[in-house]
């Protein structure tokens, strides 16, 4: 394990003139894996269709991608990025994989690289599940990356299957009869596992050193890993400026989006989340500043705490149930050593 | 120098009057237009076309918005690039665009800016009638938000002849409702039109020299695809710190020696464009920022920083004149 000093002096595949949005989570946690990439092999990205690809691999100035001087003939900081559409970058990866392991069992490569996929949630979980599981099925030594924005951020704001219970988006709005999504979100963590991935983890780059560590180790790992990270959408969820780490970490510390990591064959863990319910921030502190929560929660004028409006107790009950039994379903999978 | 601002009205009976305005992606360019058409609809006289541009670039890249306004039926439906008004919503634009481009000698320029219409018209070297509005100083009043696209459709309601300006506040209600805005910013952005409306101020000017604003004339496909070639294709320098907020940069300061080396804004940063050396005791020192290629001032270093060494400041460098 590299130390975190170390990993954030490496040089960053990911470059700056990407056109996203200021403040976007998707560019930091792009930045982290373009360093912890940087190990001394060769790594070939497979993108689907999402926010972080149309708007860094634009066709004339895909300049956001890059090693700066560095040749493709420098092996150890070479790498590939191969696009394909939405669904299917998990599969490109898994393509790759076998490709890559056959020049290597014939000697026509000696070493051998790395492969990671980059998806975004509506890519990877709606339009493209039935990729994303056949590929964990069949166990490829590969490892997913999902950006979890919770709604399709490029094509509109449009809900996604784990969009949150009451979030306002383009296809569930918020109106005098509806009260925004209605459906549960996917429990994709129980999924992954179930699915038999070596290694699932749900972790954001506002916590750095424990985002190192399951991406070294999801890197390492010999079956297909499939790493969850939280990107806070600042067009999406609609909130100020400057706000995109805190809300990774309160999302975190209030339930919405744990972290947590679950080796096969190993008890799991979740991080950075009081069991007792007590100790947790209230869920009101990181809907708040969100307008996608703006009829459930409003800011208190006298006191300048977050309250939840008066007639909207029942959704926000639902809500807090609806964590709570998550937190539960995965302190059952932690607990398991399946 | 013909100005046409007498004749607008005729323009709209015999011709058509075309509009295109210049803003960033989230400054509010297609809600003006959007407004304007549905102000247009409830005329069954009038006929209206209006459609916005802008490439898969994000917040903050440049978007361009276009309308055509007519008695008569529309028949082009191509790019405009000799507009009668010619809209610049964002100063910060002027630094990616020329909002000026192919716009002939006497037309109506629209600048939402602090500048006054002379000041205007030398620094972007413009012939013609200008319009200036501070919208961005009145939406921070209503809104606490710089947006000036609720000032500038404002005067555009004054502008244009076939519109009354009284009406089209409850038009602009509407719209934001649809929106799905919430009530308060709705009545917020009502008050906002109100008191934007004969807030302009305007002079005739003639600063344009003949080889100003010229259509750049069209140069062969080059070496790049022809889907390359668009001129539309407006994020081609990505130097995405125009995308910042106009008027403010990224300030570092640390005379006292407090970074603590905990790498948390170079971690954080989503541009990649914080600047350290390693250094034996603390592990790395940040020194700056790469403030004038790609920092967009996402504010995430300054909420990050555990010691505020961070800081938004006002400048002057970027109200400086672009490439006109």
């Amino acid at each position: 394990m590299a130390k975190l000093i170390d990993i954030i002096q490496r040089e960053s595949c990911f470059q700056p003139g990407s056109s996203l949005c200021m403040g976007c989570m998707e560019a930091i946690a792009f930045q982290n894996i373009g360093k912890l990439t940087d190990n001394g092999k060769k790594t070939i990205f497979t993108l689907g269709t999402f926010c972080g690809e149309v708007s860094t691999l634009q066709f004339p100035n895909p300049v956001a991608w890059g090693r700066g001087e560095k040749t493709p003939q420098d092996w150890t900081k070479s790498f590939g990025i191969i696009h394909h559409v939405f669904e299917s970058a998990p599969t490109v990866a898994e393509g790759a994989r076998d490709m890559a392991d056959l020049l290597t069992e014939t000697g026509a490569m000696t070493d051998s690289p790395q492969v990671v996929a980059l998806s975004g949630d509506g890519g990877a979980l709606a339009i493209g599940l039935r990729s994303l599981l056949h590929t964990v099925h069949r166990g490829v030594r590969i490892v997913i990356f999902v950006l979890v924005n919770d709604i399709f951020a490029n094509t509109g704001f449009q809900y996604s299957p784990i969009t949150p219970l009451g979030a306002d988006t383009s296809t569930t709005p918020v109106t005098e009869m509806t009260l925004g999504n209605v459906t549960p979100p996917l429990d994709y963590l129980g999924l992954m596992i179930q699915a038999g991935a070596g290694l699932v983890a749900q972790v954001s780059p506002a916590y750095p050193k424990y985002f190192f560590r399951v991406v070294e180790q999801a890197l390492a790992c010999p079956e297909t890993s499939v790493v969850f990270v939280p990107s806070p959408c600042i067009t999406g969820w609609k909130y100020s400026d400057g706000e995109t780490i805190r809300l990774a970490q309160l999302g975190c510390e209030t339930g919405f989006f744990p972290c947590f990591m679950k080796e096969k064959g190993k008890k799991g863990e979740i991080k950075f989340l009081e069991p007792d319910i007590a100790k947790r921030p209230l869920i009101e502190e990181f809907m708040g500043p969100q307008r996608r929560f703006h009829h459930l929660v409003h800011k208190d004028p006298k006191t300048g705490l977050f309250q939840v409006r008066p007639g909207k107790e029942v959704m926000v009950q639902k809500i807090r149930d609806w964590i709570q039994e998550r937190f539960m379903t995965l302190s059952r999978l932690a607990s398991d050593s399946l | 120098m013909e100005m046409i601002c007498g004749r607008l009205e005729q323009i709209i009976n015999e011709e058509v009057l075309e509009i295109r305005g210049d803003g960033r992606a989230g400054s509010g360019i297609v809600l003006t237009m959007q407004s304007i058409v549905a102000m247009a609809v409830e005329d069954p006289t009038l006929y209206v076309q209006e459609w916005p541009f802008f490439s898969s670039a994000r917040k903050g890249a440049p978007t361009r918005g276009f309308l055509r306004l007519s008695r008569r039926p529309i028949e082009k439906s191509s790019e405009i690039t000799r507009p009668h008004i010619a809209i610049m919503m964002d100063e910060g634009v002027t630094t990616a665009i020329d909002f000026a481009e192919g716009v002939p000698r006497g037309s109506i320029f629209i600048l939402n800016t602090t500048l006054s219409p002379e000041e205007a018209a030398s620094k972007f070297r413009l012939s013609g009638r200008i319009y200036t509005i501070d919208g961005d100083r009145l939406a921070q009043h209503f809104l606490k938000k710089p947006l000036g696209n609720i000032s500038v459709f404002a005067l555009l309601m004054e502008l244009i002849p076939v519109f009354d300006p009284r009406r089209s506040r409850t038009r602009l209600e509407k719209i934001l409702k649809k929106r799905r805005l919430p009530e308060l910013l709705v009545k917020a952005n009502g008050d906002l039109f109100e008191a934007s409306l004969n807030q302009a101020r305007f002079a005739d000017c003639d600063y344009a020299r003949p080889t100003d604003h010229l259509a750049s004339p069209f140069g062969g496909y080059g070496e790049l695809m022809p889907g390359a070639q668009s001129r539309l294709r407006l994020s081609r320098s990505n130097l995405t710190s125009a995308y910042a907020r106009t008027g403010f940069v990224l300030q570092f300061g640390d005379s006292q020696n407090l970074c603590n080396g905990c790498g948390h804004c170079i971690i954080n940063c989503p541009e990649n464009i914080i600047q350290f050396h390693p250094d034996p005791e603390i592990g790395v020192r940040v020194t700056g920022a790469d403030v004038t290629n790609y920092c967009k001032l996402c504010h995430e270093c300054i909420a990050i920083c555990p010691k505020n060494l961070f800081s938004e400041v006002r400048t002057a460098e970027c109200w400086k004149v672009g490439p006109v």
